[in-house]
Formats: structure tokens, C-alpha cells, sequence
């Protein structure tokens, strides 16, 4: 009995441990369960990015945060970094440099739209700028952009 | 006591149960089909290794297959050499056509393998193949990046990068932004999880070293790195809008290979400067104009659009490579013309 005690008691410590380092970020991107509203603006206030916002998570990058952070930080799968597939409205030549030199991943450039592969935190970034983005596929690879 | 054994062997089971699962699952295991490692008429890794060696098995004295270094996860970057007497090192002028330096760019694989495919295929019936191969060194490097690729085929189609590991729960650089000149500067991105991301630093890539060190190792006259989408033709700079000392040389050799193209089916590949599109740095042809000051191109195949973008269908691959064997015989040529033979 008192060896199974011991056990669960050093679980518990782990399991501990584990949340407090997870709180704790490190350089890179974390996943984050089902952030309300207003634990992502606070994620945001506290310096992390928000590259990716789906229904049911987000992804952050904690690079630039400083301290600890009041959700569960977790690793993410491949899969789970979402990019869309955006039409971007042009208004003058140096656009396409702008849009190209946030990272976005820009396949093609049709009268005045630039048409794009691109994260949530990109285009965030964009419509910061100014660029009108229109979002036409929620997951480019699984492809449904309006033709 | 016995239970307290029981209880050990339990979590000693529940331990190595974990570690089977986790072995499992981080060698692909987990469950689910297994991935289909084909890729209809496009050439995978696998098969773009068998095909190269079954071409230096049918032309021996015109083919050599190496290995011009490995990829981050460990793959062979294979390279075909074709010559008349191709064990041998002559003094000759060396071109050089890359494929794949982008994952999903299934066209830029294979283009070049068929050019060279129908380069040994024509040598004996056609004379003007065999002037190209009796005078000169051709190497052609199909797939640059067999990891992307590879992803491409398996999980993702749009992957872009190669698979390293960044550490920070990302993966991939942009090989095409990761070459040595002006490495850094506009048109590639510092986030590791953009698709232009640049790498820690220059030539920081197993990709972009070895062809680093095999284009110091052979000095080429020539060199053509085949892309999709678009149709164009593209010279240096791209890092910069100034034009480049040989301007009009590479202009004119852009527009005769672009004319060359045309004339097969049709296609118009636009020739330009590579800046005329956005600035990019780090990118293949920039580095080899500024280290060998010689002619380099970036050809965007088919399509036109982004309709079908880069899953060009398979139909397409024969009449892309089609048109692009004359411009690519052209630039070739025009090497050993001009070119400085290789010592």
C-alpha cells in the first residue's frame, strides 16, 4: 500500500512539474485548447503571436512573451498548422513587395489581386497594413477556393 | 508482497507498452493506410533513383550516376553526368539542370530527367545531341530536395520546403532562399514557419551545400534550375532591381529560349529579369551569376495559373518537356560556344 502511495505521490509531483513548465513558455510555437476570447487577447497583450485560429485551438508563437501564461501550452501536430488560401486587393506596384516580405506564400499576380497561401498571423498582418485580404479557402490543402 | 510485484510488473508493462506505442507511431505505424508512395506518371524519389541508375546501366560509356551529397533527412542527392567518355574528367564546358529545389513542384523533376533521358536515348541517331554530348560535361540534378518531395507525395501536395527540423515544433527552410548572396534580404522571411523562410544562415541546408560545393567542384557554363508555375524565363538579379553587368547577354539568351519554347506547342514563357516579379534573395541563380559570373536561369514551367497551380496534371508532362528540350539543347550550346571548359 504504502509503495503505491509513494508512486502516485511522484505522479502527481510529474504531472505538476509538467503544468508549471507548460505555463512557462519557451522559444517556439505552442498549441492552446479552446482559448476564449478573452485569453487570446491576453495571449496577445502578454507578446505572443497568434499564427493560427481554428474552432477548438490556436497556435502561438511565444518567442517574444515574458513570464508565465494562465493557459495549458501544448506540442501541436504538422497538420495543425492551417494556412488559407487569400485574395489580396493591389492598389499599386510596391504592393506585391509588401505582401511578399511579411511571408506570405504568394503564388500568383492577376490584374490587381494577389492570390496567396498564408497564415492567420499573416493575415492579420496584411489587413494591419491596409491590404483588403479575402479569405476563399479555410484550409488550402484541402482546396476549395471559389474558381 | 505479491501484490506489491503485481503492481511493479504492471507499471513496468504500462512503460514498455508507452515506449512500443511511441516507437510505433514515430515510425509512421500509428495506424491508418499506409502512405502511397507513388505518384502516377511523375517520378518519386524511389522511382527518379531507379530510373537514373537504369540509364547508366543502358549507357555506360555516356552516364554516371553519383551522389552529390545527402538531404537533412539522410537521402541521396542524385546527379546524372553525361558525356562521351563519362568516366573521365575532360576539359570540356559543364551545364548543369536542377529540378526540385521546391517540394511540390512535381514538373521541375521531371523536365530535366526527360532531357536527359533523351539525350542518351538520341545520342546514336542524332547529330546534333551527340555534338552537345561529345563536347561537353551535362549534369543533371532532378530532385534537389527528395525530403519535401517526398512529404509532397505522402502528406502534404503543397509542401514547399525541404524537412529540417527547426526545432520549435516547425519544419522546413526554403532552399531557394538559402544560397549564399545577399542570403538575408528581401523576399524571404525569418518566421521558420513561413514558406520562405531563409534558415538560420546561409547555406545552412544539407540541400544548398551540396550544390554549393558541386558547382565550385565543376565551374559550370551554364546552368538552368527548373520551377512551376508561371512560364517564364528568369534571369539575375533577383535581390535587386539593378540590372546585371550582362544584361543584355542574358536578355537576349532569355528571349531565344523563350522563342525556342514557343515554337513547339505554342506556350509562351514570358523572359524577364527575375526582380521584375518582387525581390527575392538567397535564390540559386543569383548566388551562381555572383560566384561564376555566368549564365543562369530560373524557368517557371507550366501552367500559366494558378489553375491547376502546381498540380499540373499528369498529360502535361510530355509537352512540357517537349518544349523545353530545344531551349534548354540552345543554352547548352551556346555553352560550349562560349563557356570556359572545366579543368
Amino acid at each position: 500500500m504504502q509503495f503505491s502511495r509513494y508512486v502516485l505521490i511522484i505522479f502527481a509531483l510529474l504531472v505538476g512539474i509538467g503544468t508549471i513548465m507548460a505555463q512557462a513558455p519557451g522559444a517556439g510555437l505552442k498549441k492552446v485548447s479552446n482559448a476564449t476570447g478573452a485569453q487570446i487577447q491576453a495571449l496577445k497583450q502578454a507578446g505572443a503571436d497568434i499564427i493560427v485560429q481554428e474552432p477548438g485551438y490556436i497556435i502561438i508563437r511565444t518567442d517574444h512573451v515574458e513570464g508565465a501564461l494562465s493557459v495549458n501550452l501544448e506540442t501541436f501536430k504538422e497538420e495543425e498548422m492551417v494556412q488559407r488560401l487569400v485574395q489580396i486587393q493591389l492598389s499599386d506596384s510596391g504592393d506585391v513587395q509588401k505582401i511578399v516580405d511579411t511571408g506570405v506564400d504568394l503564388w500568383e499576380v492577376e490584374d490587381n489581386t494577389a492570390y496567396a497561401q498564408a497564415y492567420d498571423y499573416y493575415i492579420e498582418k496584411l489587413r494591419g497594413m491596409g491590404f483588403t485580404v479575402e479569405i476563399t479557402a479555410q484550409n488550402a490543402r484541402i482546396r476549395e477556393e471559389k474558381k | 508482497m505479491k501484490r506489491r510485484q503485481g503492481f511493479t510488473l504492471k507499471i513496468s508493462a504500462l512503460i514498455i507498452s508507452c515506449a512500443a506505442l511511441t516507437f510505433i507511431y514515430c515510425n509512421g505505424g500509428g495506424g491508418g493506410n499506409p502512405p502511397d508512395l507513388t505518384a502516377g506518371l511523375y517520378h518519386t524519389y524511389a522511382e527518379i533513383n531507379t530510373e537514373l541508375h537504369a540509364l547508366q546501366t543502358a549507357y555506360p560509356q555516356l552516364a554516371k550516376v553519383s551522389s552529390i551529397g545527402k538531404s537533412v533527412e539522410g537521402r541521396d542527392l542524385w546527379a546524372i553526368k553525361i558525356s562521351d567518355n563519362v568516366a573521365q574528367d575532360e576539359a570540356e564546358v559543364v551545364s548543369v539542370l536542377f529540378g526540385a529545389h521546391h517540394a511540390r513542384e512535381w514538373i521541375s523533376v521531371d523536365t530535366p530527367f526527360l532531357i536527359a533521358k533523351y539525350l542518351l536515348e538520341n545520342y546514336n541517331s542524332n547529330a546534333q545531341v551527340s555534338d552537345l554530348v561529345n563536347n561537353s560535361e551535362i549534369w543533371v540534378i532532378p530532385m534537389l530536395n527528395p525530403d519535401g518531395h517526398q512529404y509532397s507525395v505522402t502528406t502534404n501536395r503543397l509542401w514547399r520546403k525541404n524537412r529540417r527540423n527547426n526545432g520549435d515544433g516547425t519544419f522546413g527552410v526554403d532552399l531557394n532562399r538559402n544560397y549564399g548572396h545577399n542570403w538575408g534580404g528581401p523576399g524571404s522571411s525569418g518566421d521558420t514557419f513561413s514558406d520562405i523562410y531563409r534558415g538560420p544562415s546561409a547555406f545552412s541546408e544539407p540541400e544548398t551545400q551540396a550544390a554549393r560545393n558541386f558547382m565550385q567542384q565543376v565551374n559550370p557554363s551554364a546552368v538552368i534550375s527548373y520551377h512551376n508555375f508561371s512560364q517564364l524565363v528568369l534571369y539575375p538579379w533577383g535581390n535587386t532591381n539593378s540590372p546585371p553587368p550582362d544584361e543584355t547577354l542574358l536578355n537576349q539568351l532569355a528571349v531565344e529560349m523563350a522563342n525556342k519554347i514557343r515554337a513547339v506547342h505554342g506556350e509562351n514563357y514570358t523572359p524577364q529579369q527575375a526582380s521584375d516579379l518582387y525581390l527575392a534573395s538567397g535564390d540559386t541563380i543569383d548566388w551562381l551569376y555572383a560566384m561564376f559570373s555566368v549564365p543562369g536561369f530560373t524557368i517557371e514551367l507550366r501552367p500559366r495559373s494558378r489553375f491547376p497551380g502546381f498540380e499540373l496534371p499528369e498529360s502535361q508532362i510530355q509537352p512540357t518537356f517537349e518544349e523545353n528540350l530545344p531551349a534548354a539543347i540552345f543554352l547548352m550550346e551556346w555553352a560550349v560556344q562560349n563557356g570556359t571548359p572545366s579543368s
